[in-house]
């Protein structure tokens, strides 16, 4: 691996970071609560992406399964709260 | 070959690809990254819920879109083997991220129809008591169905009441 991809997996990181500091921001500032549920889902997705992102650079296909299992229990949660925003309540 | 390998950390460097992959490689893993980093820029900076909804949904699919891409081309061609484990977690988010941006988009318009619907209620009762924390849509549109009908015929306002795509007046 040359040092160009090594570069290329920083910088991906680093706009990943950045988006994720985003999406904080307007988690803690946003005005109703379903702008808080969508920085979560952008949150989470973007975890997703710095693992794999990972896995790239320390060439180890073991950090595939975590952003998986992040991807599935992430879009789990996402509905479930837009379930409870919409009903009021989860399982009905 | 293995000079360089030895020279080099052992947990960044360990495999090898050939040089036009990792060219493409890193220009998928910074178009994603930059493509990520706008939608996210988008949630930020939109002014109203149903423009920040964009961003983020077409950024992050976009984006993770050109991550596994580059990821399946690394390990394909450092394993030399096909590695199709990526396609997964590729069409689980080419599934879920529409479904997610679409429950988030009625969620936000029922609160924003159930907030109008009660205050209406509520200015044509004179009892500020029905808050909009607990009253969801169904909730306002009985009341509303309710307070319309003079004499009040119960099954009529439960019938008014499953048609949650009814506007106010």
């Amino acid at each position: 691996m040359s040092p160009i991809l090594a570069w290329g997996t920083a910088l991906a990181m680093l706009c990943f970071a950045v988006a994720m500091l985003f999406a904080l921001i307007r988690l803690f500032r946003g005005p109703a609560a379903q702008d808080r549920v969508l920085a979560l889902d952008t949150m989470y997705m973007n975890a997703m992406m710095i693992l794999l992102v990972l896995g790239i650079r320390f060439d180890t296909m073991l950090y595939f399964e975590v952003a998986l299992i992040i991807a599935m229990l992430g879009f789990v949660s996402s509905v479930a709260l837009a379930k409870f925003l919409l009903r009021g309540e989860v399982i009905e | 070959m293995n000079m360089q390998w030895s020279m080099m950390p052992p947990t960044l460097y360990a495999s090898w690809v050939p040089m036009w992959v990792e060219i493409l490689i890193t220009v998928l893993l910074v178009a994603g990254g930059i493509i990520t980093l706008i939608g996210s820029l988008g949630l930020l900076r939109m002014n109203d819920f149903f423009q920040r909804l964009h961003g983020p949904s077409m950024g992050n699919t976009l984006g993770s879109m050109c991550i596994l891409l580059g990821s399946l081309l690394f390990f394909s061609f450092s394993r030399h083997e096909l590695v199709f484990h990526e396609v997964l977690i590729l069409l689980f988010v080419l599934l879920t991220a529409p479904v997610v941006g679409m429950l988030l988009a009625r969620a936000a318009l029922y609160r924003k129809q159930g907030v109008a619907l009660s205050a209406q209620v509520n200015a044509r009762n004179g009892a500020p008591d029905a808050g909009p924390a607990r009253s969801s849509a169904a909730d306002a549109l009985a009341q509303a169905a309710v307070a319309r009908a003079d004499p009040p015929a119960p099954d009529a306002g439960a019938a008014d009441s499953h048609h949650p795509s009814r506007r106010p007046e």
